[in-house]
């Protein structure tokens, strides 16, 4: 039989179509015995609206399709057996490598060797599949990557390092593998294809095949097995990958094959297109017909901008719709913006597992194992879907937790969920079955690993069901499987990071394809090359997509690939010209779409777009109507905006008498002072944010670790030394001191390295604490006292550090671990702490700050300064008291300083005044 | 000019600012791809990315040009590239671009970063990194994460040279924040470390090794030979002559007699600290021997001599010994930093390795190692695909010693076949515009690096110092700024001339504004905090100058006067203006008065993004979502424009218990709109807590009407970036965790590390002022950028005096960094300290001439600068005053009232109103969901599914008369056991021979039979287990594993979807009647699913979308 060759506008799956049913003019019109075999599964969609038209034109009721194949599932089939799979493969590549122990770990220093046998796999194979076998020897090898590499002289000791190396594994790998070889088994399958009985095979979307496939495909032309469709041109730029396509399969046969071109006069688009993709560059000429170019600001732009084409053409009638894009990102992006409009994606790529919230479920379980049971951790798998615990309960927990300051551990996580018996018998299942699972750190045979982790899964109730029904739950499942299965018996020792590294390299490979279906088809390049459609748009026009670079491979370089008889660069961006131009011919009416930036820098366009630029005036970047459409506030309701509250006013709330806490503290006095809002948010409305049970501890706490020193120097405390007995002699004082400091610390320095910072701190202090508490004085002294006090219908309160009471009066001393306010702010009434005890307590006649920073002396005010401010900041505080009272305006007034590390600033909207 | 653009010759420009050198480093490439250069050769490295992409964007520019110039116009191109046109260089010229567009490998424009990376991506066994190694965005989240590991491993009760360490550093007194500090910034420095190790003794670790430079370098063995000494008995005993004399003369006025006692009776350990006592002042210098009148009578002369001499010699060895203990403390800080330092790189590197991730810095090091690595860089240059042939270096001046380090293989390599194979260098760049230092850039490489190409590759030394760019007034104030002699000298600056003869320009210098005077502190009155805001004086300060700025920048818009580009003439807009500032912190105060003046205008880098208002509000309501019980998250979320929920509201929350009192009340019981819409709203997004969090984000975007909402809420000026802003939110979604799906809880983490991240990043440009919007940045972000009017402000600040965590010294010469010392705090330095700190002092002072300069040169046409100083912001060596001594220059008279200023204004623009933009119509689309791809599966179990599917096969083997071993062939999964096999054959032979299936099975009866068809459904696939043409009627059967006692259940389960199939078929065959059945293979009979009367017209499709 023949290559039927149709031109770039008519689709390969068109041709077939209409081939077909010339041949099957009944109705319905039966095919099921058709086997047409696919190079790339998208084209079954394309044949069979193909097909579906086709008939229809006909006035056929119908079709009965024929059976569509992938060729590589077919040509195992064929062959009744499959090839190892890629785990497998790997795995005995890491086997293989462990006997070179010694060479590799000088050429592969401390490469994991998972990775390395992945990377070697991948070469492999490509070598597998273009048929080539390894050389009898080293030397014949090395030969070659020196032609490859143009070494003329001494070849660099890295090459033959290389060359004897990758000689020796890949001898290795052919002969562990044998008759699972990818290529063995491809080999005995396309044969078998080709020597069974039945009708003839019709092969469409095989653009890029390998050694293997062109022979066979070359043997199946010329002994009339096979009927191939293919559409293209063969001149001019585009044309070089159809021209590598024919020279490789020609290059298998001594005749001709047999080629038929399917003549159809170019429409203008087609014309355009070749003359613009022609070898000799064309005049400057007007823009091809029904193309559009559209260059948006950025991706997101540019995805809003290609949702906005698609609702355009859906709502002027346009039916098959189709976006074609190498851009993972924006398809992402595109998915959700489409959601909303209910166009939806209908995606061929299939999303990667790892993007899923199973495997992030399933990732949380294996963290838990890994580190630990942290209270997070436990939450990111109790609100994962899969758990089986409802959200309210697990809200409700996650407060306890926050309140209770509970960070971890078992029993105390089953200790705060036992009020919840559900959650708490969940909790107990989750334990148990972690539990089961090997020590994170114990090396272990991989396959018992992967044992394992199905063993998980099974144990925990509801779990894999769960996963079942969820499409890339039951995705999951089967890679776990698939590398359980590549990894039975696999003797090579991994711990659980070492197996977790190999899992989330699988579900990075492994797709799944959600359940929900979209009227717009989101396809690759490759998958494009028999699309036809009623609108497409080809978005992520860029350099980066469209040729996209060179891969990296670790071994050999193009020159040398292009020796070995592999695919190289030339070739591969050949055959994405090839397709690209099949694509710009495949629907009436064509966008092409590019976002100008990205994180900040420009976006370099694709070349071969710029080419079509090259020789037209093309209205290119968006025009400022479509901007303002696809962007602006156009798609919202008028009347909708009309009704929206505007600009407010600056926050000063009012509270009722009957909402008032008329209770003070020194710290909400302050507050009052600083911004009135603040301390209406967090003293009335008590928006003060909990602190997290993991927080590190902080000054606060070393703070609060002072006061201990402080309290237990006044009066016995538990599980301290006693307060000495007078008089204090200093050196007995210091050592006291000394190790009332160790003694306050004594839990922290059992668990934190940096506790010992406090420790020194601490002591570096004493001295000076020392010579200060020698030259208070006789005095009844009390610490941590709770001072309450009615003033003008309120309650002020204060907890003061240290109380001295001598005959001629009180002194109160606070004690700052950090730095202290500056003593304009006291006296100013700006740092009120001081005056607040000293209005607490009319008895007071000296207050004072006293810092354990060496830099710092104490502050001190007493007598009729003292006296002074009472006055002044009572007065102030009675009449602001009052304005309380009369529901006065509390407005939100901070200094900038303040409010930058202010948590209410989303409360008072300080921010969305100023618009900043 | 033309002798930068020969590629026969390499190249080194000095190029000052604004004087084309991106139109000369792009006209070099195009010269280089005329003259036949192998396109892929060519390899030119910038420093940013911005810079890579602009190098990019204007050589595209270029080829189109020069594809469509033609005749004279098209000679004149080739003629200003140094070229004689002729026929076949036309030719070439026309037709270069489309050639490069199909070029495999076009001419690389990247960052040296970029570069490197490509590098190792293609040698990473032979640069030891991992394979397949990713980029590490959250680098400090990394050093974080290593130093937090390292405090792990110093949980009591470890012990070992890092606990040591850590405990030495205490004793010394650093705070837990300067501990961290000091192992964070050594990661920071992990580039330098490296080198050094690799310049030391193999044979020695590298802490003994640092330990014996620190020996040497601070000359440690006199140090603690002076301290013995001090410590030692002699020095007690001289001390005991010097108490005693002071006894015998009855005191002695400043040498106190219970010191000099504490001195005597002192251990050796704490002998400094009583000596220190005794004969110094606490503030610092020796106390004087002071002998009085009366002294005098009581001592001979040559006592007295003595005396003297005894307590300077005391004095100079206290002193010598309290220097010594200096440097012992600086090398005890330095080693044990390094220690643990060196602890955490190493967990930081067996983390990174073990995650396969690097970070930039890191792909530096790995790139030049190889390179450097003996033998490597030829195997590089074999194995690479594209070759060197032309070298091209942009910005030289941000060069840092490492990267030099890297440069130099490459252009070792180039230099080796340079004459015989025409290969070449192009460096440029402008030490003047050095402005990197905290990146390590080192402008004095630009002279070494000029050296090292002069001598081995004969470059040519070359200076552009005309500015294609200001207009003269500005040149002439740069020129009068750096005329100054010491300026000068340190910039090695030379007067610039400008090609912009006629444009006009003008420079002003504005007053410095006058504090009002403050309030006298009235005690009667303290400020009543309802009324009246606290307001500090440098605030205010800075709001004073920042609402001069604002509104001379009104006064300026109002002007309209005309700018040019090269669209030709236009009013200048705000778009045209830059307010540089030295550092971010000064932003807050312009960005305030600019908003109150309605002017619009964009804040730096994008960094901003999560401190928006917006920003805010999303990721307290993803918060809120997390866990409804935070009341501080829903607060916020409430008050927002989302809902705009009064405070009155919040209260009213308050009293009602919270979200679950509001969820649990009808809405009636609500007090207002806000908070019912809040109710219905908030419950709902809370049941979606479950979507991937891109999803998530862009479904409360859209149903929150979020951008609407916010637009109508806030300033104007404002609002037109909200909807810019919530596109890069949704856009960072999908970047959060490398794309994966991440928790709601994981992905505030990430987003808060990364505010964290930006809010440390230094900043960056904001986009073009294409949007009309005043553009504010700091002097170090507006580096390549231009603009009609730049006013710079905040000109006298106080000097940052930040003592580092480590001073890392390394020199333009050395190989490796000479000098690695802990920052240690004033009191605490030795000279060896301070000897290194005037080097730095003068460095910096360099750099911040460098950063007027970069300032100064950005303006077009207008330049404003301003300040406000105060008494704690001197004005001396302030750029202000630079300024000021250059208006002096230019004869400005200062005595005279300012503001001062120079040049000529410019003419307002004529402009035509534009015509206003016709509403345009909404496009809204909402469809039904369409419904689901397959059918559900009705079996979860795995192994029933496959035991079905193979009984399914082994039916269908039976039916064609194939032979059952093959049916079986394909079976996914294990290869099937003997045993099962055996089961499925049997099940499927009793099925094919059940007398109640016979009229299914019985082949000769049937006209025809199919089995798995597929038919089409309007682009679906629909496959039939069995499709059976009796003759009289079509029979569409579905097997299922069960029992026909299930009949029931499975007809309620499968009908629908057995119909579909049913009225399929009866389309294809229209007038047969069409019968649909359930075969129960376990009780191995059948049930027919009543089916409803055929479809009245051929071609509807009762499954295709209700829409289409
Ligand atoms: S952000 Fe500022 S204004 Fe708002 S409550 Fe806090 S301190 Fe007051």
């Amino acid at each position: 039989m023949t290559l039927v060759l149709s031109p770039p506008a008519r689709g390969a799956p068109r041709a077939l179509a209409q081939a077909l049913l010339d041949e099957h003019p009944g109705s319905p019109a039966d095919l099921s015995r058709q086997r047409v075999l696919l190079g790339q599964p998208a084209v079954a969609a394309d044949l069979q609206q193909a097909l579906r038209e086709e008939a229809q034109a006909r006035g056929q009721s119908g079709v009965l399709l024929p059976v569509l194949e992938p060729l590589a599932l077919a040509a195992a089939r064929a062959a009744g057996r499959a090839p190892a799979s890629v785990w497998r493969s790997r795995r005995l590549l890491v086997e293989a490598l462990q006997p070179h122990r010694g060479l590799l770990r000088q050429l592969f220093q401390e490469q994991d060797p998972w990775r390395l046998a992945e990377a070697l796999q991948q070469l492999f194979s490509e070598l597998d599949r273009e048929a080539l076998e390894p050389p009898a020897d080293a030397a014949g090898f090395e030969a070659r990557l020196r032609r490859g590499y143009r070494v003329r002289g001494a070849a660099p000791a890295a090459l033959s390092q290389e060359a004897e190396v990758l000689y020796r594994l890949w001898g290795a790998w052919c002969v562990d593998l044998g008759a699972e070889r990818p290529a063995a088994v491809l080999a005995e399958g396309l044969q078998r294809l080709l020597d069974h009985p039945g009708p003839r095979l019709e092969v469409l979307g095989l653009d890029a095949p390998d050694a293997l496939t062109a022979r066979w495909l070359a043997r199946g032309l010329t002994s009339g097995r096979l009927r191939v469709w293919l559409a293209g041109r063969r001149d001019g730029e585009d044309g070089a990958g159809l021209r590598d396509w024919l020279a490789r399969v020609q290059g298998h046969s001594d005749q001709p094959l047999p080629i038929e071109d399917a003549a159809a006069a170019p429409g203008p688009r087609s014309a355009w297109l070749d003359r613009a993709y022609a070898s000799a560059p064309m005049p400057r000429a007007a823009a091809g017909p029904g193309l559009r170019w559209l260059e948006a600001a950025d991706a997101e732009a540019e995805a809003r901008l290609v949702d906005y084409l698609l609702r355009e053409a859906w709502l002027a009638g346009s039916r098959s719709l189709a976006v074609v894009t190498e851009d993972r990102r924006l398809a992402r992006r595109l998915r959700a913006l489409l959601e909303r409009s209910g166009l939806g994606l209908r995606d061929e790529i299939g999303w990667a597992l790892s993007t899923s919230a199973a495997a992030a479920a399933f990732a949380a379980l294996l963290d838990l194992h890994r580190h630990g049971p942290g209270y997070r951790r436990l939450l990111d798998w109790l609100q994962s879907p899969c758990s089986g615990v409802l959200a309210d309960p697990v809200d409700a927990f996650h407060e306890q937790l926050v309140r209770e300051g509970v960070a971890g551990g078992w029993t105390a996580l089953q200790r705060a969920a036992a009020a919840q018996p559900a959650l708490a018998s969940t909790l107990e299942a989750l334990q148990a079955a972690l539990e089961a699972l090997p020590a994170p750190l114990r090396p272990l045979p991989a396959g018992e690993w992967t044992g394992a982790l199905l063993g998980l899964i099974e144990a925990l109730p509801g779990l894999k069901a769960w996963l079942a029904a969820d499409a890339a739950g039951q995705a999951l499942l089967e890679t776990l499987a698939d590398l359980h299965e590549g990894l039975q018996g696999c003797a090579l020792p991994l711990d659980a990071d070492g197996i977790r590294a190999l899992l989330d390299r699988a579900l990075e490979a492994a797709t799944f394809r959600p359940d929900r279906e979209g009227r717009v088809r989101l396809l690759t390049l490759e998958q494009a090359q028999g699309l036809e459609a009623s609108t497409v748009v080809l978005a992520g026009a860029s350099r980066a997509q469209l040729p996209g670079a060179a891969t990296a491979s670790p071994f050999f370089n193009q020159a040398v690939r292009a020796e070995l008889g592999l695919p190289d660069w030339r070739q591969r961006q050949a055959l994405s010209l090839w397709r690209l131009r099949r694509l710009l011919d495949a629907s009436p009416e064509l966008l092409i779409t590019q976002s100008a930036d990205s994180a900040g820098e420009a976006v370099a366009v694709s070349p071969w777009i710029a080419a079509l630029a090259s020789v037209c005036e093309p209205p290119w970047r968006l025009d400022g109507e479509t901007a303002a459409r696809v962007l602006g506030p156009a798609g919202d309701s008028p009347a909708r905006r009309a009704s929206l509250p505007g600009r407010r006013r600056p926050a000063a709330p009012r509270v009722p008498a009957a909402q008032l806490r008329r209770r003070l503290s020194a710290s909400a006095h302050q507050r009052l002072i600083e911004c009135p809002y603040r301390y209406f948010g967090i003293d009335v409305l008590g928006l003060a944010p909990p602190r997290e049970p993991d927080e590190d501890p902080d000054r606060r706490d070393f703070g609060e670790r002072v006061h201990r020193l402080l309290q237990a120097l006044a009066s016995p405390q538990p599980g301290l030394p006693p307060p000495p007995p007078p008089p204090w002699q200093r050196p007995a004082l210091l050592g006291h001191l000394e190790g009332l400091a160790e003694a306050v610390l004594a839990a922290d320095l059992a668990q934190r390295a940096l506790a010992q910072v406090w420790l020194e701190n601490l002591r570096a202090a004493l001295p000076a604490l020392a010579d200060w508490l020698l030259a208070r004085g006789p005095a009844a002294v009390q610490a941590e006292v709770t001072w309450e006090r009615d003033w003008a219908g309120w309650q002020l309160q204060g907890r003061v550090d240290r109380v001295e009471t001598r005959a001629s009066g009180r002194a109160v001393i606070d004690l700052k671990a950090g730095g202290l306010p500056a003593k304009r702010a006291v006296l100013a009434g700006e740092a009120v702490q001081l005056a607040h005890y000293a209005l607490l307590e009319p008895a007071v006649e000296r207050v004072e700050y006293l810092s354990l920073r060496g830099d710092q002396g104490p502050l001190v005010v007493e007598g009729s300064a003292l006296q002074g401010l009472r006055e002044t900041v009572g007065g102030r505080l009675t009449r602001r008291l009052a304005a309380l009272e009369r529901a006065a305006p509390r407005p939100a007034h901070g200094e900038p300083a303040l409010c930058r590390r202010c948590e209410l600033i989303g409360v008072c909207r300080r921010g969305e005044g100023l618009g900043l | 000019m033309n002798a930068a653009l020969d590629p026969r010759q390499s190249v080194v420009v000095a190029a000052s600012a604004g004087t084309g050198k991106t139109w000369t480093l792009v006209s070099r490439i195009v010269r280089l791809l005329l003259d036949g250069a192998e396109p892929g050769g060519i390899l030119a490295l910038t420093f940013t990315r911005k810079a890579a992409a602009e190098m990019r964007a204007r050589i595209d520019q270029r080829l189109a040009e020069l594809a469509r110039l033609e005749g004279a116009a098209l000679d004149a191109a080739l003629t200003s590239l140094g070229l004689v046109p002729t026929a076949a260089l036309r030719e070439r010229a026309a037709g270069l671009q489309r050639a490069l567009l199909f070029h495999p490998w076009p001419p690389r424009l990247m960052t040296l970063h970029a570069f490197s990376q490509d590098l190792l991506q293609r040698f990473p066994v032979e640069a030891g990194v991992p394979l397949g190694f990713e980029v590490l965005e959250a680098e400090s989240a990394a050093c974080e994460a290593a130093w937090q590991s390292l405090l792990e491993r110093l949980r009591p009760p470890a012990s070992g040279a890092e606990t040591e360490a850590l405990q030495q550093l205490a004793r010394q007194g650093l705070s837990e924040t300067r501990l961290r500090a000091l192992v964070i910034d050594f990661l920071a420095h992990r580039g330098e470390w490296w080198a050094w190790c690799a310049q030391q003794d193999p044979a020695l670790p590298p802490l003994p090794a640092l330990a014996a430079q620190l020996d040497r370098q601070l000359g440690l063995p006199a140090a603690r030979e002076a301290l013995a000494h001090l410590q030692g008995e002699a020095f007690r005993a001289r001390c005991k002559i010097l108490a005693r004399q002071a006894e015998r003369l009855g005191g002695l006025r400043y040498l106190k007699r219970d010191r000099l006692d504490a001195l005597l009776e002192a251990p050796p350990a704490d002998r400094l600290a009583a000596a220190r006592e005794a004969l110094f002042k606490s503030e610092g210098g020796p106390y004087a021997l002071a002998l009085t009148r009366a002294h005098q009578k009581q001592l001979s002369e040559t006592e007295q001599a003595h005396l003297e001499q005894l307590h300077r010699e005391l004095v100079a060895e206290t002193e010598a010994a309290l220097e010594a203990a200096r440097s012992l403390q600086l090398a005890e800080r330095t080693l044990a930093g390094a220690t643990l330092g060196s602890a955490a790189l190493a967990i930081y590197e067996r983390q990174l390795r073990s995650s396969r991730k690097l970070a930039f810095a890191d792909i530096e090091w790995y790139a030049g190692r190889l390179l450097a690595t003996a033998g490597s860089a030829t195997w590089v240059r074999y194995k690479l695909d594209q070759k060197i042939e032309h070298l091209l270096i942009d910005e030289f001046q941000d060069t840092s010693p490492s990267q030099w380090r890297l440069l130099l293989p490459l252009l070792e390599d180039l230099a080796s076949e340079a004459p015989e194979r025409g290969r070449s260098v192009f460096l440029v760049g402008d030490t003047k515009q050095s402005i990197y230092g905290f990146r390590r850039a080192e402008p004095a490489l630009m002279a070494e690096a000029g050296e090292w190409l002069q001598s081995r590759l004969g470059a040519v030394p070359l200076q552009l110092e005309a500015s294609r760019r200001s207009a003269p007034a500005i040149i002439d104030l740069v020129n009068a700024v750096f005329a100054e002699p010491a300026r000068a000298e340190a910039l090695a600056f030379r007067p610039h001339q400008t090609t912009r003869g006629s444009a006009w320009g003008w420079v002003e210098l504005a007053v410095q504004p006058t504090l009002p005077a403050a309030a006298a502190n009235d005690d009667e009155t303290l400020r009543d905090p309802l009324l009246q805001p606290y307001a500090e004086d440098s605030q205010t300060r800075a709001q004073l100058e920042a609402q001069l700025v604002a509104r001379r920048i009104e006064a300026l818009l109002a002007s309209r006067v005309a700018v040019d580009d090269e669209h030709g003439s236009r009013a200048l807009g705000p778009g045209d203006i830059l307010v540089l500032m030295r550092s971010r912190a000064q932003a807050g105060a312009f960005e305030r008065a600019l908003a109150e003046r309605g002017i619009p205008f964009v804040g730096s880098s994008r960094g901003a993004l999560l401190d928006t208002v917006e920003g805010q509000d999303l990721i307290a309501l993803l918060r809120w979502i997390e866990a409804p019980h935070r009341a501080l998250e829903l607060a916020t979320v409430l008050r927002s424009p989302l809902f705009g929920a009064s405070d009155e509201d919040l209260l009213w929350l308050q009293a009602h218990g919270g979200w679950r009192g509001l969820r649990e009340r009808a809405p009636e019981q609500l007090p207002s709109a806000a908070l019912r819409e809040a109710r219905e709203q908030l419950t709902r997004w809370r049941a979606r807590a479950d979507l991937p969090v891109h999803d998530l984000l862009d479904a409360l975007i859209d149903e929150g009407e979020i951008a609407a909402r916010y637009e109508a809420a806030l300033p104007p000026a404002r609002a037109a970036r909200v909807r810019g802003n919530l596109g890069a939110l949704a856009q960072l979604a999908l970047e959060a965790d490398a794309g994966r799906y991440p928790s709601l809880g994981r992905f505030l983490f990430q987003i808060e590390q990364r505010r964290r991240r930006e809010a440390d990043a230094p900043d960056e440009a904001p986009p073009p002022g294409g949007g009309g919007q005043v553009r504010l940045m700091t002097i170090h972000a507006a580096k390549g950028l231009e603009a009609a009017a730049v006013f710079l402000v905040g000109t006298v600040r106080k000097e940052q005096n930040q003592t580092p965590a480590w001073w890392v010294e390394w020199p333009r010469e050395a190989a490796a960094p000479t000098t690695w010392l802990a920052g240690v705090s004033r009191e605490e330095r030795d000279r060896h300290v301070h000897a290194l700190l005037e080097r730095q002092r003068r460095r910096s002072q360099r750099e911040e001439w460098n950063l007027l300069y970069v300032a100064l040169t950005r303006a077009r046409h207008f330049l404003h600068i301003s300040a406000c100083a105060g008494s704690h912001l001197p004005l001396a060596g302030s750029a202000y005053e630079a300024v000021q001594q250059g208006f002096a220059r230019l004869g400005v008279d200062l005595q005279a009232a300012g503001p001062w200023c120079y040049g000529h204004w410019g003419q307002p623009a004529i402009e035509a109103a534009a015509a206003p933009s016709a509403a345009l119509p909404p496009l809204r689309l909402r469809l039904p969901p369409r419904s689901p791809r397959a059918a559900p599966l009705g079996v979860h179990d795995a192994a029933a599914a496959r035991e079905g599917e193979a009984v399914h096969r082994l039916l269908q083997a039976l039916a064609e008369g194939w032979p059952l071993t093959e049916a079986l062939r394909d079976l996914p999964g294990p290869v099937p056991g003997s045993e099962e096999r055996h089961r499925w054959e049997t099940e499927a032979r009793a099925l094919f021979s059940a007398p109640a299936l016979a009229g299914f099975f019985a082949a000769p009866a049937l006209r025809a039979a199919w089995n798995e068809l597929a038919l089409d459904e309007d682009g679906r696939r629909l496959v039939i287990d069995r499709l059976v043409d009796d003759g009289e009627q079509l029979w569409v059967l579905d097997y299922k594993r069960l029992s026909s006692q299930d009949a029931g259940t499975a007809m309620a389960r499968y009908g629908e979807q057995l119909r579909r199939y049913a009225a399929r078929v009866a389309m294809l065959w229209p007038g047969r009647r069409v019968r649909a059945a359930l075969v129960f293979t376990r009780s191995r009979d059948w049930r027919e699913l009543p089916l409803p009367p055929p479809a009245p017209a051929p071609g509807a499709s009762p499954a295709a979308d209700a829409d289409s």
